[in-house]
């Protein structure tokens, strides 16, 4: 029962952690866990602040961090933190979460930040760590993912002596990625420091805040600091919409012949699929997937009857669409120019938080600045409140539903044909996976030119506790398997299972060592076609030299064939190669066991290649050797 | 080296064209020049050779902008394209199907393609041309970036970005103000703007990275400026693009230099980075003998590469780590040196306030730091000391007190060496290996002219201590880098294999640094580049387990060192090396050390790369923890 949940809690029976997953078990997603879990929290906290006496700059980290609930220090450091680490030893709640390479530290930390929705803390070393990190820094911001990026300096008392690792405006680096990059420069203000740094990575839109800290503000002491804390600094405000908007966008979905409904990537972030769901189920209308090139997580239900999936391309519709609602799709960022994806002519209203990325490339007729789960419930009731015809409706959706037929019975064609195929199909192995893992999993997929096989063969259905899917539409590949861990991390009763290709694999090789130091349990696949094959597709698609001659420079990996198996066991895991069809069903199933045991295990898949040049096996070499 | 052409043969082939200009350096590297002297006579001698301005800018058309970037690389002598593309690049990729003589250099990580270039820069003397993909390459590239800077390293970095049709509309992968990226680690940026305008924009890269201070230059290029057909547009030749920016030493400045020099008891002279980049350690030898002054290293935090001759009767050891031996000085000259490179505030001046202070750096930037000077020149070390050297020549020296001076610092050099040969046989039989035996035995086996890189953090010391390096290019070589940021090592070394094929690399790096840079081992693989890789494994961070342990506080006095622990699990570093398709081994036993540096070298001798992962003695603060934090989700039950 909820309510005994709830007063577990109360009474202190139960952890917060403990609390998220017995909720979670009973259906609850894991972002509305955690808002309850924080409304409960506030309640009893009425301590105006924590004042701390005779207190060094790392014991005020410590505190903080347990005053905003954190869990984990996703972290890999140098001299320069002492101070905070050395504090950490008398923390032993706060566990410290190691990696061997600031990337993939990066990704943890973003991982544990999307599936908790709690802002999560990264302690890397100096210009080093935060230049090894960018990528991944890069990757956060992309996706809005609330991470305090904590960094040690040198001592400010060698400020501008040159000493090593000096760097002017270190926090100038990461500016264009975050939402806030400063120092702190003396003990006394740190604790405010990291306040405003948490506070702006978790006010919605979220994002990445980057705090600088000279090693000598984390050692030194002030006599006293007041720390304020979370419930004195955040209120669970949602930017709601206004009045006139909602009766505006409802007016125009209820008159549209054909309205399209399309669901970017901030429902499955900040909520809101369940109910555009059912405000497509009230219209009739289609739902789409916001564009492959954008990257965005799935989540929508992909059995519901409206929904067309991923966007490949203009939508072929009978009528043509004549409103067009954008919900938290604000980015619809295409890799190439070319057709408008949206018919200029239909009215479009557009939902979202990033201001960055509103209205672009397309009109908006109606732009609507506000969280999104918010705005869509209040857009169902206005609608609900309008007459609807239900002939048309009945209309609409099955034309809907025939354009999903048609797409579903295309996609099973093609799983037909391509069974068999030797290497295995991308298509079938995204099928076997689907197949064996849990309708709760979490799938963490950075496939590159296997996503789209992912995308149409593995089934995702967010609302109500169902499959999530978590993706990074940075594009700094090494994402995948650092966020797979982060996400289990904080999902730790879920099934995680990392959909990787083998170059974003080996971007971020060294996060498996965290895998196995920690125990994290995961499924490990990897697509592996042997190369950077979105980039031979690229220099296929160019019709130059490249696609005359068969020799495309830079793509293969073969010659050494990476042994990523043989790496994954350097690290203490165990795993298999698959290349037999028919050995894939079974290879899963090991895979299963180990994971259920609480290991992560790595399965290479060796697939078939797909897209321009696949056949192309030539690769630059260098003759003759550069031998003595 | 009886059996080296002189220099005047080797020109006169050079200009018969029967010497190729790769030949010709490898000739001038042999002969003891720095790369860059060799690289500055190849070109003067080219120019006179293609004189006519007729010869001298290639005028072309109806090409891509990517054919045409082809075309300038070849006609500017690269020979190596280290690269990772994406799908912005294709134009540029796709010219170079036809173009086998620019050779392709793929790693399967942008900081292993940084590391790889910025060693080939440094053995060759030559730029290092780059080719990355979008903001995803140049971030990942960012952290090396910021090492080749520190070092002053030229190269010339190319990365693809957005086509200009869809700038601005956030396409996949679109960066705001990308070639702002590097922010303070880059010379120049610049966004391309027209295909046209590509040579004349990568001849000011390649200027402008070499220009004293040297270092990194970064373009970014939209995918269709690649792609388009470019109408007209004018390579111009390097013979017409060669700047004199040798920095001679004002000649009065040199006879000042030379009074102090003669004028002072005990000049203390430091023998700075600036020397492995632009030479100068020949004359200073001379210098040295001639006035009976000691020679030292820059301070341990600076990361220079020893340029002095390390068996001299006039080599100090590091400065600051022997104060015994400067203590006396009233003269102090740091050549080409940083002044100082430290890890924090001192707390009193490295330099004692009495002594006069000469900094001699090539670098404007740097000079004037920190401390007062009394004579302060912006000038190329190796045309300083020669110029020194003459000058000093035709002087009258007080000859009794060098004699004097000369005595007390060959007895400190060999009381030094004593002290740490002593302590080498003291911990000769320690298991796990003592690092001190592991670098006396690499000294013992490592070839007088290897290349030797070196990424360590706690072992550095043991590097300095007891192997040997030589003078100049010819004799062994010690490459390193300053910028701290790890995971240069392993890429580093292979791209100094590249620059230097007939030459033996050995690369000595930590446990923790190799783990940064692992990627770069299949290109080793790939590409067949021989490089023996000894790996200093002392299962830890322990730069951080000491600094936590010199904290003083909750870590030194539990024991838990928090974050510093390599172990559990054990990192099988040769496994990963086979998964990268080299071979390798573990040690542990001291007494099989020396038969498995045999195995290795030979091993690398017969053309492939090695892994040596030798299990060193942990030394310093809180060496003997293995405590680690740890926690399980395994016993989480999974729905």
């Amino acid at each position: 029962m909820i309510r005994d949940v709830f007063q577990q809690l109360l009474s202190g029976a139960l952890s917060r952690r403990q609390f998220l997953s017995a909720l979670m078990q009973l259906g609850v997603g894991t972002l509305a866990a955690s808002q309850m879990a924080d409304v409960i929290a506030a309640v009893p906290k009425s301590e105006a602040a924590l004042i701390l006496d005779d207190v060094t700059g790392g014991r005020i980290t410590c505190e903080t961090l347990k005053l905003w609930d954190v869990e984990y220090v996703f972290g890999n450091t140098g001299a320069y933190e002492a101070g905070f680490v050395d504090a950490l030893v008398d923390f032993p709640d706060i566990h410290y979460v190691m990696g061997l390479h600031e990337g993939s530290v990066m990704a943890m930390a973003d991982g544990y930040a999307r599936i908790t929705g709690k802002t999560s803390f990264v302690n890397i070393h100096s210009i080093t760590g935060t230049a090894n990190a960018l990528g991944l820094i890069v990757n956060a911001w992309a996706d809005s993912s609330p991470v305090v990026v904590s960094v040690g300096m040198s001592e400010s008392s060698g400020e501008n002596l040159g000493v090593f690792t000096e760097t002017t405006k270190l926090e100038a680096l990461p500016e264009l990625y975050t939402k806030l990059s400063f120092r702190s420069s003396r003990v006394e203000n740190l604790g405010e420091s990291l306040r405003r740094a948490f506070r702006l990575a978790s006010v919605l839109p979220s994002g990445p805040v980057f705090l600088g800290v000279p090693s000598d503000v984390w050692a030194g002491k002030t006599k006293q600091t007041s720390l304020i804390p979370a419930h004195r600094t955040l209120s669970p405000n949602r930017i709601y919409p206004d009045n006139n908007a909602i009766k505006q966008a409802a007016e125009w979905l209820h008159a549209a012949e054909n309205p399209l409904l399309i669901a970017g990537a901030e429902l499955p972030r900040w909520g809101g699929l369940a109910e555009l769901a059912a405000i497509s189920d009230t219209l009739g209308a289609i739902v789409s997937g916001d564009t492959a090139a954008s990257r965005s997580s799935m989540g929508f239900p992909s059995d519901h009857p409206h929904y067309l999936g991923a966007m490949r391309g203009p939508i072929e519709s009978e009528t043509p669409f004549d409103v067009v609602l954008l919900a938290g799709a604000s980015r619809l960022s295409l890799a190439r120019g070319g057709h408008p994806l949206i018919p200029s002519a239909a009215k479009i209203i557009e939902i979202g938080l990033r201001e960055d990325h509103l209205a672009r490339n397309y009109p908006s007729d109606l732009l609507i600045y506000a969280h999104p789960e918010v705005t869509l419930r209040q857009l169902k009731e206005a609608i609900d409140k309008q007459e609807t015809d239900p002939a048309k409706v009945r209309n609409r959706s099955r034309g809907a539903n025939a354009l999903k037929q048609r797409g579903e019975s295309r996609r099973e064609k093609t799983l037909a044909r391509v069974w068999n195929s030797d290497p295995i199909a991308p298509e079938r192995l995204a099928t076997e996976i689907d197949r064996a893992i849990a309708r709760d999993a979490i799938v963490v997929t950075e496939g590159v030119t296997s996503d789209a096989a992912i995308w149409d063969y593995v089934r995702f259905d967010q609302p109500g506790g169902g499959r999530r899917h978590l993706i990074s539409s940075g594009g700094s590949l090494g994402w995948g398997l650092g966020a797979a861990i982060g996400t289990k991390l904080g999902a730790p009763t879920k099934q995680v299972i990392a959909l990787l290709g083998d170059g974003g694999f080996q971007f971020a090789v060294q996060a498996l060592w965290t895998a196995k130091r920690f125990e994290v349990p995961l499924i490990v696949v990897i697509f592996n076609n042997l190369g950077y094959q979105a980039n031979r597709w690229a220099l296929a698609g160019l019709k130059g030299r490249a696609a005359e001659t068969g020799r495309f420079i830079g793509i293969s990996m073969e010659d050494p064939q990476i042994d990523h198996v043989g790496i994954a066991r350097a690290y203490g895991l165990d795993g298999e190669r698959v290349t037999d069809p028919d050995d894939l069903s079974a290879a899963l199933q090991r895979a299963l066991a180990v994971e259920k045991k609480g290991q992560a295990y790595v399965l290479d898949v060796i697939i078939d290649r797909r897209g321009g040049g696949a056949d192309a096996d030539w690769h630059e070499n260098h003759v003759p050797a550069f031998s003595s | 080296m009886s059996d080296i052409p002189s220099i005047s043969d080797s020109v006169r082939a050079l200009l018969e064209g029967q010497l190729s200009r790769r030949k010709f350096m490898k000739r001038m590297s042999a002969l003891g020049f720095a790369a860059s002297a060799g690289t500055v006579l190849a070109d003067v001698v080219l120019a006179q050779d293609t004189a006519g301005p007729d010869n001298d800018s290639r005028q072309l058309g109806n090409l891509t902008g990517g054919e045409l970037m082809a075309e300038f690389l070849s006609d500017w002598d690269v020979q190596y394209i280290f690269g990772l593309g994406g799908s912005e690049e294709v134009g540029f990729l796709d010219a170079l199907v036809d173009k086998p003589d620019l050779q392709y250099i793929l790693a399967i990580h942008e900081s292993s393609t940084m590391a790889m270039a910025d060693g080939y820069a440094k053995s060759s003397g030559k730029t290092a041309f780059i080719n990355l993909h979008s903001v995803a390459g140049a971030s990942y590239a960012l952290g090396q970036m910021v090492n080749s800077f520190k070092d002053r390293t030229p190269l010339v970095i190319t990365v693809g970005r957005q086509s200009t049709d869809i700038r601005g509309s956030n396409a996949f992968l679109e960066a705001v103000n990308l070639h702002m990226l590097p922010g303070p680690y880059s010379r120049w940026n610049w966004d391309v703007l027209r295909s046209d305008s590509i040579p004349e924009v990568l001849r000011r890269a390649f200027l402008i990275s070499r220009l004293p201070p040297a270092g990194p230059t970064f373009l970014t290029f939209s995918k269709d400026l690649w792609e388009e057909t470019v109408a007209a547009a004018e390579i111009i030749s390097p013979s017409r693009s060669i700047v004199d920016a040798s920095l001679h030493a004002d000649e009065k400045v040199i006879k000042t230099l030379a009074d102090m020099l003669i004028a002072a008891k005990f000049p203390l002279l430091i023998a700075g980075r600036e020397l492995s980049q632009y030479g100068g350690a020949e004359p200073l030898v001379a210098i040295a003998e001639l006035l009976g002054v000691s020679v030292m290293s820059d301070v341990p935090a600076s990361h220079s590469p020893l340029v002095f001759p390390t068996t001299h009767p006039n080599y100090g050891g590091h400065f600051s780590l022997d104060p015994n031996l400067s203590d006396d000085y009233d003269l102090f000259w740091s050549i080409g040196g940083t002044m100082f490179t430290l890890f924090r505030r001192p707390s009193q001046p490295l330099v004692r306030s009495a002594a006069s202070i000469v900094h001699t750096s090539i670098d404007g930037q740097q000079i004037g730091r920190n401390y007062p000077l009394d004579l302060a020149v912006v000038g190329r070390s190796d045309l300083i000391l020669s110029a020194l050297l003459e000058e000093l020549r035709s002087r009258d020296l007080p000859s009794a007190r060098i004699a004097n001076r000369q005595r007390v610092i060959a007895a400190g050099h060999e009381a030094r060496r004593k002290r740490l040969a002593e302590r080498a046989s003291a911990v000769w039989e320690q298991t796990p290996i003592a690092p001190e035996r592991l670098a006396v035995e690499l000294n013992q086996r490592l070839a007088s002219d290897a290349l030797v890189v070196c990424e360590l953090a706690t072992s550095d010391l043991y590097v300095w201590q007891y192997l040997d390096f030589a003078v100049g290019t010819a004799g062994r070589r010690h490459i390193t880098s300053s910028g701290g940021c790890l995971g240069w090592g392993t890429g580093a070394a292979i791209g100094a294999k590249i620059a230097q094929p007939g030459k033996p690399v050995v690369l000595l790096v930590g446990d923790g640094s190799f783990q940064f840079g692992i990627q770069a081992l299949w290109s080793a693989a790939r590409y067949k580049v021989p490089v023996a890789i000894i790996i200093w494994n002392n299962n830890s961070y322990q730069a951080n387990r000491r600094a936590l342990h010199n904290y003083g506080k909750r870590a030194a006095a539990t024991g838990k060192y928090i974050g510093c622990y390599l172990g559990s699990p054990d990192i099988d570093n040769v496994q990963i090396a086979r998964g990268y398709g080299v071979q390798g081994e573990r040690v542990d036993d001291p007494d099989k050390l020396g038969e498995a540096i045999n195995r290795c070298l030979a091993y690398v001798e017969a053309g492939q790369s090695y892994v040596l992962d030798v299990s060193i003695h942990t030394r310093f603060g809180g060496a003997d923890s293995t405590w680690h934090g740890g926690f399980s989700l395994a016993g989480e039950t999974t729905s």
